[in-house]
C-alpha cells in the first residue's frame, strides 16, 4: 500500500525546546487521520514542518514518494499539500467568491491583463464548492463579515479549491458551537469520502473525533504516544491520564 | 443606506469616471492659460498618485520613497532629450524614446531593488524605511552630482515632440498628457481587475495564506513594484516636459510624503480616487496657499487627520468603490 505521507524521525528544536521529537507518521493515500493531544504538544509545529513553514532540525518528510523536507512553502503546496491554519485565515476584504478564486486560479502565474470574468471552468467549480460549504447565499458577501464558523468553512473550501492531494486541517472546530462542530465533522467526512483527498485533522474535541470515525494518533510532548481507532484510544488508561483526565 | 441605490455600484462608478473625464476635458474652456499649465502638472501628479495606489492600496506594500521613481523618470527624460547621455544622439534623443527609456529604466531599477528587498522578506515598516532611505540617498546624489545639474537641477528641457511635430501649444500638451493618463488608467484598471489583481488583493489581506496556495510572493511583489515604478517613472518624465525643469527635490523625501498624503486623502484602494486625491489637494493648495501661507501645511495636516478619522477609505474611496461595505 502506497503512503501519501511519511515522516521519518522528524525533529524540530526551538533553542533548547524540542517541539517535535523523532516523529514517524505514516498516512495511506485517501486516508483520514486525527491528531489528538494536549496543548503545546507539538501538533501545529508538525504541520508547520510538513507544509514547509519551518525547516526540520533533523529527519525527513516524504510526500507521494518524494523527499520534500526543507523545501519552500509555495513549492510544497504545488506538490499537493494544502493547509488550513489554526486561526481562520481568509481574505477579509474580498468577497466569498473571490476568496475561492484565489486558490482556484492556481496556475501560480496569474494573468496580468485578462478580465477576471473571462476565467472559464472555475465558475462551475466555485458554485459546487459554495453548495458543499452551504455558503451559496453568501457568495457576494465580504469574507470579513462572515461568522467565525463560516470563515472556518470558507477556508476549508479554499484549501479544496487548490485541489490538494493531502489536506492538513489545524483545529477546524476551534471556537465553534456544538451545532457548528457537528456540521464541520460532516463536511470533513464528506470530503474524505467523496473526493479521495487524504486528510489529517488536528483536533481537541473527542466527540468530533468520534464522529469522524477515523484512525487517531495521540501526540504527547512532541512524540507519537499512541495510535489506534477511537474506542481503543478512549479506553487507553495512559491516554486518559495525559489527556482526557486533564481535559475535564 | 446607499443613497445611490437606484443604480448599481458599477453603474455609479462608470458615471463618475465619465464625469471626471468630461470635466477634465472641458477645463480648457475656462481659457485661463496659467490654470491650464498648472492642471497639466497636476494630471502628472495624479498619474504618480495612481502608481502609488497600485502598490500601496492594491498590493498592501507601503512605499515611503516613491518619489525616487518619479525623479529617476524625470531625470532620464531630461538627460535623454537634452542629448546629455553619452553615445545617444539622433533618434535616441526623441521624446518617444526618452519616455520608453524612463519607463524601462525605473521599472528595471525597481525590479533590482525589489529583488533584494522582497527576496529578503522585508515587509511592513522595514520595507517603507528602506525605500525612504533610498529616496533620501538619491536626493543627496542628485544634489552633489554637477553633471546632472546638482542642486539647481536641469532646465530648458526640449518640448514634447511626436514624430518631428513639436507640441508648443499648452492646450495640445494638456490633451496629450490627459490622453496618456487615460491610457495608463485603463491599463492599470485592467491589471487590478485581472486574476493578478485578485491575487494582489489577497496578498494585501493575508500574505501567508496566499503563499500556502502555491504562489511565489516575492515574485508577485517584484512584479507589481516594477509596474508601479514604471508608471511613476513615466509620470516623472511627463513632469519634466510639463514643468520644463527637474531638480533634486522631486526625487526625495518631501514629494514622497506628499504623494502618500494625496493618495491617503483620495482613497488608496481605488485608482481613480488616488488620482483625484492628488488633483484636488494640489488644486486646493494652489487656491489657498497664497491666502493661508504657512497655515496651508497646518490645514492639510488637519484635513488629513479628519480624513483618517471619518473617511478611512479616503474622500473619494467609498464613492468610487463597487464593493460592499465592511
Ligand atoms: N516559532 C516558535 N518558536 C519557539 N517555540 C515555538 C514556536 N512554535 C511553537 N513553539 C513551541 O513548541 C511547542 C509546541 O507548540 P505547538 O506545535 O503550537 O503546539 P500545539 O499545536 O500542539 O498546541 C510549544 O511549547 C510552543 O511554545
Ligand atoms: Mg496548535
Amino acid at each position: 500500500m502506497a503512503f501519501i505521507l511519511e515522516t521519518k524521525d522528524l525533529t524540530k528544536q526551538f533553542g533548547g525546546l524540542t517541539a517535535v521529537d523523532k516523529t514517524s507518521l505514516k498516512l495511506k493515500e485517501g486516508g483520514l487521520r486525527c491528531i489528538l493531544g494536549p496543548n503545546g504538544c507539538g501538533k501545529t509545529t508538525l504541520f508547520n514542518l510538513i507544509s514547509g513553514c519551518y525547516k526540520p532540525t533533523s529527519g525527513k518528510i516524504i510526500f507521494a514518494g518524494q523527499d520534500i523536507s526543507g523545501q519552500p512553502v509555495h513549492l510544497i503546496n504545488r506538490a499537493g499539500i494544502g493547509r488550513k491554519f489554526q486561526i481562520p485565515s481568509v481574505f477579509n476584504s474580498m468577497t466569498v467568491e473571490e476568496n475561492l478564486r484565489v486558490p482556484s486560479s492556481s496556475n501560480w502565474k496569474p494573468s496580468l491583463l485578462r478580465s477576471k470574468n473571462s476565467v472559464p471552468g472555475n465558475r462551475q467549480e466555485i458554485l459546487t464548492l459554495l453548495n458543499l460549504l452551504k455558503l451559496t447565499e453568501k457568495t457576494n458577501e465580504l469574507a470579513g463579515n462572515l461568522s467565525h464558523g463560516e470563515k472556518q468553512w470558507l477556508e476549508i473550501g479554499m484549501v479544496m479549491a487548490s485541489k490538494p492531494r493531502l489536506m492538513l486541517l489545524d483545529e477546524p472546530t476551534a471556537g465553534m458551537t456544538a451545532a457548528e462542530t457537528n456540521k464541520t465533522a460532516q463536511l470533513i467526512h464528506q470530503i474524505s469520502i467523496e473526493t479521495g483527498i487524504s486528510v489529517v485533522v488536528i483536533e481537541h474535541d473527542l466527540n468530533f473525533v468520534k464522529k469522524l470515525a477515523s484512525r487517531v494518533t495521540v501526540m504527547y510532548k512532541g512524540s507519537i504516544f499512541r495510535e489506534g481507532n477511537y474506542e481503543e484510544i478512549q479506553e487507553d488508561k495512559d491516554v486518559q491520564s495525559i489527556y482526557l483526565g486533564r481535559k475535564r | 443606506m446607499n443613497k445611490f441605490a437606484f443604480i448599481s455600484p458599477n453603474g455609479r462608478v462608470n458615471i463618475i469616471r465619465i464625469f471626471v473625464l468630461i470635466a477634465l476635458g472641458c477645463f480648457p474652456l475656462l481659457q485661463d492659460a496659467y490654470l491650464l499649465s498648472q492642471l497639466t502638472v497636476f494630471l502628472v501628479y495624479g498619474l504618480f498618485a495612481m502608481s502609488l495606489s497600485l502598490i500601496w492600496g492594491y498590493g498592501g506594500i507601503l512605499c515611503f520613497g516613491h518619489a525616487v521613481f518619479f525623479g529617476i523618470g524625470a531625470y532620464i527624460m531630461a538627460l535623454t532629450t537634452k542629448g546629455m547621455i553619452p553615445g545617444m544622439t539622433g533618434i535616441f534623443t526623441s521624446t518617444l524614446f526618452a519616455l520608453l527609456l524612463s519607463i524601462a529604466g525605473t521599472a528595471l531599477f525597481a525590479s533590482i531593488l525589489g529583488y533584494f528587498l522582497f527576496s529578503g522578506r522585508l515587509s511592513g515598516p522595514y520595507f517603507g524605511i528602506v525605500t525612504l532611505a533610498v529616496a533620501v540617498v538619491a536626493e543627496r546624489i542628485a544634489t552633489k552630482w554637477d553633471y546632472i545639474g546638482g542642486f539647481n537641477g536641469l532646465t530648458n528641457i526640449p518640448a514634447f515632440s511626436i514624430g518631428g511635430y513639436e507640441v508648443l501649444d499648452p492646450l495640445v500638451l494638456f490633451y496629450v498628457i490627459l490622453g496618456i493618463c487615460l491610457i495608463l488608467y485603463l491599463i492599470s484598471d485592467r491589471i487590478v481587475n485581472a486574476p493578478f489583481g485578485t491575487i494582489l488583493s489577497a496578498v494585501r489581506d493575508n500574505e501567508d495564506r496566499v503563499e500556502f496556495f502555491g504562489y511565489n510572493i516575492a515574485n508577485l511583489k517584484i512584479l507589481i513594484f516594477s509596474i508601479s515604478a514604471g508608471i511613476a517613472g513615466l509620470a516623472g518624465a511627463l513632469f519634466a516636459v510639463a514643468a520644463e525643469f527637474v531638480s533634486p527635490t522631486i526625487l526625495g523625501f518631501s514629494l514622497s510624503t506628499e504623494v502618500l498624503i494625496w493618495v491617503a486623502l483620495g482613497g488608496r484602494e481605488i485608482l481613480l480616487a488616488a488620482f483625484l486625491g492628488a488633483i484636488s489637494v494640489r488644486t486646493i493648495e494652489a487656491l489657498l496657499s497664497d491666502i493661508l501661507g504657512y497655515y496651508w501645511i497646518l490645514g492639510l495636516g488637519v484635513l488629513f487627520i479628519l480624513c483618517v478619522m471619518f473617511f478611512p477609505r479616503g474622500l473619494f474611496g467609498q464613492l468610487l468603490s463597487n464593493k460592499p461595505r465592511n
